[in-house]
């Protein structure tokens, strides 16, 4: 037997009536205010879940009801009138016990975690091998034409560069016959080459005059081929714009700032899921090189002369370190694996 | 902030210093009590915090059906953190409809998604039977929110049909189009009057009073304060660039791009700010309830403050501190929002209608189309 003050609205009119709610001994509800009183069974009353410290209303027949701030006394009501408020109770306690807040927490971040490091690169690898070729083609040819527009110019390489470079990447063509690889040479400005979806290898100019050695050359070209082995450009697409999307749902209703902000982190995820794709692609051109009898040896020598043309060349320094993991630990680790054992340096 | 009402239950005399109740006998006429009523905001980000936690949990363990419920259960926290004389307001959705509403929603998009595979042509025919249908949509998302909004248990509603809202809509568009776009500022004041001169709270019909060339004057003064920015800016930039050019340094011109990019973002953001929080005062301000009048005074250098902080937050927390920007902008809104009430805040309830259907809540929640209130 017990008693606690709410205010009474008869949902005619949204005037507030004080009245003091007792439970009987033999379990019907008394309503006692001015111009109410009511006896009510417990089963006719619908008490609203607690949410915090929020006030809290119990429904009553014919659209009448109460509303309290005493939870503590709404939740006896509930407790003794039988019933409960069933999975509610449950979110409840959850939300009101720090430890169980935390373990939420917990859940929430592993679970966002393990989506950005697996799920979406999973998802992004599967959706990669549906896209068909011929749109595969269309987006490699496309973006070599834009790109021919605004940043490249036409090859002013030697000729015996040329040769040299389309000798080697010949014969290390024909080591994958299945993929549509082609040579584009361009003048970019400094030592660079990068793969298109099409199975476009681009070298640069700067680079064919950096590479002292046929089998260093060998061994970029090598790495670019396993950028379109592994569909790299058509993966990297997929996963940056899910991390967008995903930001996007998520803060939904943030304003326009956010959404100008929100690009940050799907840029840093970007160059997350970037050395990943480079780490993958070294360890395709180690297989090749293998294959086509080219020493190992070259692919560490062409990533220290292209860390020394870094040095001297800061634009594309921040162009090639966006989007490659760090030059010494990729020269080491490229070197323990020609070693023939893992390496011992330990990686920066 | 505590959470307890019975503190902010203030109320000061605007005319005749008359704060206690009209005596009985006197002369009711002349005076009528003129009392200005603040909303308070008692929502703390630590409670938030635990709600919003729990609900995300939940929702990716159920692999979103808890959603629907915890779009209820933030909606309520909300509203029952929202005071007004003394009473906080109530949010009455079912959970189960809004889920309802969801599901039909996402079976909408998938049907549309898969029809890009049978062929161009029906993917653009779905596309626009689903366009077709959002005046419906959007009318059962303003009904269902009003109708599920409470305060001391009588309820809003919305009367406005699919009929006027598709009027409504092609007039705006086909103005839009007609102007080159300087018919939108009309088109966004005609929806906002459409929405609230269909609105009731129980019997008391809402009024909407601003004038559209106020809603145009907004966007004057914006692009006219920006561009008193931008035009000289531009000049200085361009005379650097050329002296720059002949003094053969690339660094000058780099930084005069970069600090006209800069300047240009800055004014574009606070003019856009401007309009919003001017727009905002200016629409809530032009609002009635009954004979009570809305009054919103929210402040365009203290909303960018609170933009851009929030923001910085949320990156810098990795989204931990969503609920703490949520509560503070939200609390910023509604102490910068007043009912300045004629006589007293009593309501009469409607008589009862038959159930709004939660559809419009679903599919609106997925368009990102937010018809909030309160």
């Amino acid at each position: 037997m017990f008693a606690f003050e709410a205010t009474f609205y008869d949902g005619a009119t949204s005037e507030p009536r004080a009245v003091q709610v007792q439970l009987t001994s033999e379990g019907s509800v008394l309503l006692m205010g001015e111009g109410v009183a009511l006896r009510l069974g417990r089963g006719e009353l619908r008490i609203a879940p607690r949410l915090g410290d929020t006030p809290r209303s119990i429904f009553l027949p014919d659209g009448q009801k109460i509303e309290t701030s005493d939870n503590d006394a709404v939740d006896a009501l509930a407790r003794i009138g039988g019933g409960g408020l069933g999975a509610a109770a449950w979110v409840e306690r959850m939300e009101g016990s720090w430890p169980l807040v935390l373990s939420s927490l917990a859940a929430v971040i592993l679970v966002v975690w393990a989506g950005v490091v697996w799920g979406i690169p999973l998802g992004a690898l599967h959706a990669a091998k549906l896209i068909p070729a011929d749109l595969a083609h269309q987006v490699g040819r496309d973006s070599l034409v834009v790109l021919d527009r605004t940043l490249f110019s036409r090859s002013k390489a030697e000729e015996l560069d040329r040769i040299r470079a389309e000798t080697v990447f010949a014969d290390l063509a024909a080591l994958h016959p299945e993929l549509p690889l082609r040579l584009e040479l361009r003048r970019l400005g400094s030592p660079n080459a990068f793969a298109l979806p099409d199975g476009s290898v681009v070298l640069s100019d700067e680079l064919l005059t950096v590479a002292e050695h046929a089998d260093e050359l060998a061994a970029v070209i090598a790495h670019e081929i396993g950028h379109v082995y592994h569909r790299h450009g058509l993966r990297m697409a997929l996963e940056s714009s899910s991390v967008a999307i995903l930001i996007g749902v998520y803060l939904g209703d943030a304003s326009q700032i956010s959404t100008v902000l929100a690009a940050l982190p799907a840029l840093f995820s970007r160059a997350g899921y970037s050395r990943a794709h480079e780490a993958e692609a070294d360890e395709f051109a180690l297989e090749l090189m293998e294959r086509a009898g080219v020493e190992p040896q070259h692919f560490a020598n062409i990533l220290r002369r292209l860390g020394d043309s870094e040095g001297s060349e800061a634009a594309g320094a921040l162009q090639y370190l966006s989007s490659h993991p760090s030059t010494a630990g990729r020269i080491t680790s490229v070197e323990g694996r020609s070693a023939g054992s893992p390496s011992l340096v330990p990686e920066e | 902030m505590g959470a307890d009402g019975e503190g902010l239950q203030m109320s000061e005399a605007l005319v005749g210093g008359e704060l206690s109740p009209v005596q009985p006998g006197e002369d009711e006429a002349h005076r009528i009590q003129k009392t200005v009523h603040p909303i308070r905001f008692t929502g703390s980000a630590s409670e938030y915090f635990r709600i919003w936690i729990v609900n995300v949990f939940l929702s990716i363990l159920t692999l979103g059906i808890y959603s629907a419920w915890a779009k209820v259960r933030t909606k309520q926290y909300f509203y029952r953190s929202t005071w007004l004389d003394g009473t906080s307001f109530e949010y009455l959705g079912d959970p189960i409809r809004i889920l309802k509403g969801r599901l039909i929603a996402a079976a909408a998009l998938g049907v549309l998604a898969l029809s890009q595979h049978v062929s161009t042509a029906v993917y653009f025919v779905v596309f626009f039977l689903l366009m077709l249908s959002l005046p419906w949509v959007i009318v059962k998302a303003v009904s269902f929110n009003a109708h599920n909004s409470a305060w001391r248990n009588v309820r809003f509603s919305f009367r406005g049909t699919t009929g006027q809202a598709a009027v409504e809509y092609v007039k705006g568009f086909l103005l839009s189009v007609v102007t080159l776009g300087l018919g939108m500022v009309w088109m966004n004041w005609n929806l906002k009057r459409f929405v609230f001169t269909n609105l009731s709270f129980g019997r008391h019909p809402f009024g909407f009073h601003a004038k559209v060339s106020d809603y145009y004057w907004i966007h004057i003064r914006a692009s006219l304060a920006m561009a008193a920015v931008i035009v000289p800016f531009m000049v200085v930039a361009a005379i650097a660039s050329v002296v720059f050019a002949s003094g053969a340094s690339q660094t000058g011109t780099v930084v005069s791009t970069t600090a006209l990019a800069l300047v240009m973002n800055a004014a574009v953001l606070i003019a856009i700010s401007y309009i919003n929080v001017q727009i905002a005062n200016l629409t809530w301000s032009s609002i009635t309830v009954g004979d009570h009048q809305l009054h919103a005074h929210q402040k365009v250098r203290e909303v960018l403050w609170l933009q851009i902080t929030n923001v910085v937050a949320v990156l810098f927390s990795l989204g931990l501190a969503i609920p703490w920007a949520r509560i503070r902008l939200h609390r910023y809104f509604l102490d910068h929002l007043k009912v300045r009430a004629v006589g007293a805040l009593v309501a009469e309830s409607e008589e009862a209608g038959g159930g709004v259907g939660a559809i419009g809540e679903g599919l609106g929640d997925l368009g990102g189309l937010g018809f909030d209130f309160g």
